[in-house]
């Protein structure tokens, strides 16, 4: 059986928008700090975090140790600031934002403008270096969640993004958590107060369309007492030659009893048949659960990027605090991933669900790398771990690194790890009922996948099932 | 015992008689002097850092009464005995069973060594002790044949065990490691080679007192519908860092690895197995168990390499420790890497300590609860002990592990 090239799906949100942008000079040096923070009036104490962790990266060597093969970056060739030229400097309200970039969104099915919101979701977007506009304002300030780019919380509550930022992710953490501190630009600002479950699905859209830049968003969301709010994140960039690169933070905070769920699918454009091109997504996510019995959990579907290489982790402080993880990972083309978890025990009686699914086709590599660490202060602790790997073609590789250290006895770890091919045994079942061997892959794939899809919300798992269809279109043989 | 004086040490030992060997070693005593304990993967040893170990290791004279070779041998098992490294026990006289000193071998070109470890070249620098063993094509050897190294005297030993299984033969063979309660270091290297059809069940028992060192390589090729059953025993010592390279090279090869590790108080035992499966239909099947009391710590890491070309390889592989102290850590990294479509991968691992629902139900059927975890503790180790295949060597190490189980850990006192 095979049927290769049936169709040729291109990547849908390959496009540009032509629009005129403002960037500063390429490369990056103290002065393009100074000047991003010039440019959003930032305070000091702002300015010279970015200033440490400029000076911190500068000392720093790149990473060797990732199953990926990253060609070297050269950061002298990247424009690290980059916004839609408009006449006003800062978008006080969607009405300033130019159509060009209104349309931009709405052709990736994210409408802006009032009359064609989404339902029950809040949206904020943003376009290369800045937010161009977050929606559902008004209505989520009546319960008090504040829902703003990073830029606008600086300058409204300087004290929560003060008490907060990098205290997740200190700029000391890894090489590219030193370069986003250095040089972030915007993201999104989540505040939830105590006791509110955010009425709407909170939302964060990343484009990237400026040539040669970078795009180094910082999210952080904070959950107080017995809050809860679900929050979804896309993606998506144009089709280029020359690879790009994000490097983003995002940090989680919940207190007691609150609750955050982190969806993300990403969909960056992954490069061609070749491999050429493509986005490099580096990514630095973590979440602390301080608060006695909080949850947070994150579900990625990702699919795109020419690299993708990120761990989003939990530490689980408080007491039976619970953190999970539901991964998929597609990997087709020249695309190479190496994803997991980390999931730091430190609390008592804290819980951790570990389910990672890893799809490789083509000539493709994808690793799964997790850490599960149980601290000698963790008792009771409890962890299930489950990592299957699907592969489709004979050039794929799909590898699994978990790293288990308990160091309490009375914790209970578990891991479990298979890999296998579709079997030929399935598809002829399925085919024998009418469906075509491509159908039959995508019926077989989504279930396989059907774990980490039903934790997402339904907008998502609906384009998740229909970004891993479109993408496996070709690769089926 | 540091770097500087693990080179004078060796360098004591190389002697002229001939050429080749003394060059040889002369050649890797360099190499350790300019690279001491460096090493390629800087993951391999992150939980064991071979230099502070040597550093610690200090050496003291024996002053016990002299070891007699005769009191280690066993009439269920062709033994061959070694005191401090030297062959003292006559050779065992077996059809198609022969023996080479390892300078003999070295000097026929008929073994080759390789460095993958931080301790190779200092190995290589020290090469002459331990042997070579053939096993001639179709021939069944029917009592195991027994390795034992007792050591007496405090210091280094760095023996060499080549194992050729001819074509269609078969053999079980176990290592023991012995010492007189006295501060030393095994460095040893196993080399088996399997031809088509052959069967080979390796034993390799780490037996050391409070503050042997033990670090070995085991280094096994597998070729057509080959067999190699290698068990890893740490029961004791300081130190016991094992690695395990098994290479299947041709389809229908098979291996399997099974370790156990006891350790109690700050033992520390590392076992590192890498199973390369470089041909299509080849099998491997893996369990490590370990069960850590005290301040103690166990590293299990098991990768299994499936090469591109390697389609239809089946491969298992299973990790369980059993954590008795709320101080003994246990560490665990299965890795998978596989470049081949057509498989079917899996591997496991648990961490816990002996389940209540398990006493609990010993308790309704009128076994006391320390009986009970005792029973349990016990058959979570024995496992691993009765895959040994050749019922000789199974009752033996059976009767071994058991007394280390009963003397290790105060299982059923309450703590």
């Amino acid at each position: 059986m095979k049927i290769e090239e049936k169709l040729a799906t291109e990547y849908k949100y390959g496009f540009v928008t032509d629009i005129e942008s403002e960037e500063f000079p390429k490369g990056l040096s103290e002065d393009i700090v100074r000047l991003i923070s010039a440019k959003k009036n930032e305070p000091e104490w702002l300015l010279e975090y970015r200033l440490k962790s400029y000076r911190h990266w500068l000392t720093l060597e790149h990473p060797e140790w990732q199953y990926c093969k990253v060609p070297p970056i050269n950061f002298q060739d990247i424009y690290f600031y980059s916004k839609p030229k408009s006449k006003k400097d800062v978008y006080k309200s969607l009405e300033d934002v130019d159509t060009e970039l209104l349309e931009t969104f709405e052709k990736l099915g994210i409408p802006l403008t009032e009359q064609k919101r989404l339902m029950g979701v809040a949206v904020d977007a943003v376009f290369d270096s800045v937010s161009v506009g977050t929606t559902h304002k008004e209505e989520l300030e009546k319960v008090g969640v504040i829902f703003c780019s990073i830029q606008e919380a600086v300058e409204k509550h300087p004290e929560l993004v003060k008490k907060y930022l990098g205290t997740i992710v200190p700029y000391s953490d890894n090489y590219y958590a030193a370069l986003n501190g250095a040089v972030f630009s915007d993201g999104s600002f989540v505040y939830i107060p105590k006791g509110v479950k955010c009425p709407l699905d909170l939302s964060t859209y990343f484009r990237i369309n400026a040539k040669e830049s970078g795009q180094f968003e910082r999210t952080l969301v904070i959950a107080d007492e017995g809050s809860h709010v679900n929050y979804l994140e896309g993606c998506t960039a144009p089709q280029r030659d020359e690879n790009q690169l994000h490097a983003a933070i995002v940090e989680l905070v919940t207190l007691d009893n609150a609750e955050i769920k982190y969806s993300t699918v990403q969909n960056w454009y992954a490069g061609d048949k070749e491999g050429k091109g493509g986005i490099y997504n580096f990514v630095t996510k973590r979440g602390h659960c301080k608060g006695k019995n909080s949850k947070i959990s994150w579900t990625q579907v990702e699919a795109g990027s020419a690299i993708t290489w990120k761990y989003p982790s939990c530490v689980l402080i408080g007491e039976g605090s619970q953190g999970a993880f539901y991964s998929v990972a597609l990997t087709n083309h020249h695309m190479q991933a190496d994803t997991g978890t980390k999931m730091i025990h430190i609390g008592k009686n804290t819980k951790s669900t570990i389910i990672s699914k890893g799809i490789s086709a083509e000539k493709s590599q994808n690793v799964y790398r997790g850490l599960v660490k149980i601290m000698p202060s963790a008792t009771g602790a409890r962890n299930y771990s489950q990592c299957d790997s699907m592969l489709i073609g004979d050039q794929c590789a799909a590898n699994t690194f978990p790293y288990i250290d308990v160091k309490n006895n009375t914790a209970v770890v578990e891991h479990e790890a298979t890999t296998s091919k579709i079997s030929a045994d399935q598809i002829f079942y399925l085919q024998s009922r009418g469906f075509t061997a491509e159908k039959a892959v995508s019926l077989i794939v989504n279930g396989f996948c059907k774990d980490v899809f039903k934790t997402l919300p339904l907008e998502f798992s609906v384009e998740a099932v229909k970004l891993i269809e479109m993408k496996l279109e070709n690769s089926v043989g | 015992m540091n770097r500087e004086a693990m080179a004078e040490l060796a360098k004591k030992n190389i002697d002229t008689s001939s050429k080749d060997l003394s060059d040889f070693k002369l050649t890797h005593l360099e190499l350790f002097k300019q690279k001491g304990f460096t090493q390629k993967d800087p993951e391999a040893y992150k939980f064991t850092n071979i230099a502070s170990f040597m550093d610690a290791l200090e050496t003291s004279p024996y002053e016990g009464d002299e070891i007699r070779f005769e009191n280690y041998l066993d009439q269920n098992f062709h033994s061959v005995v070694f005191i401090d490294g030297v062959l003292k026990s006559p050779l065992p006289i077996v059809a198609g069973l022969s023996f080479t000193s390892i300078s003999d071998a070295f000097a026929k070109k008929s073994f080759s060594l390789i460095e993958n470890n931080p301790l190779s070249h200092f190995h290589h620098a020290l090469l002459g002790s331990g042997i070579q063993i053939e096993i001639a094509s179709k021939t069944k050897i029917e009592k195991p044949i027994r390795l034992v190294n007792i050591v007496t005297r405090s210091g280094i030993t760095a023996p060499t065990i080549i194992i050729k299984a001819q074509p269609f033969s078969e053999a079980s063979i176990l290592e023991e490691n012995y010492d007189q309660a006295i501060a030393h270091a095994v460095i040893s290297e196993s080399y088996v080679h399997i031809e088509a059809g052959a069967i080979i069940e390796h034993i390799q028992l780490s037996h050391g007192s409070e503050s042997a060192l033990m670090h070995s390589t085991t280094q096994a090729y597998v070729g057509r519908d080959g067999k190699y059953n290698n068990l890893l025993l740490n029961l004791s010592g300081k130190l016991n860092r094992r690695n395990l390279g098994l290479e299947l090279l041709d389809s229908g090869a098979h291996g399997e690895s099974y370790n156990l590790y006891l350790t109690n108080k700050t033992e520390h035992s590392d076992i590192s197995t890498v199973i390369h499966h470089r041909a299509a239909d080849s099998t491997s099947n893996q369990i490590a168990k370990g069960i850590l009391d005290g301040d103690s710590k166990g590293i299990f890491t098991g990768k299994i390499h499936i090469y591109p070309q390697a389609q239809r390889v089946v491969s298992g592989q299973l990790n369980k420790n059993l954590l008795l102290s709320n101080k003994a850590q246990a560490h665990s990294q299965p890795q998978l890497e596989i470049f081949a479509d057509d498989v079917k991968c899996s591997h496991g691992s648990t961490t816990g300590q002996l389940s209540d629902d398990e006493v609990f139900y010993f308790m309704a059927r009128g076994i006391p609860a320390e009986k009970a975890k005792i029973l349990l503790a016990h058959g979570f180790g024995l496992e691993i002990v009765h895959k040994i295949s050749n019922k000789t060597s199974r009752q033996k190490v059976e009767n071994i592990v058991m007394e280390a189980l009963k003397t290790k850990f105060q299982l059923g006192a309450s703590k």
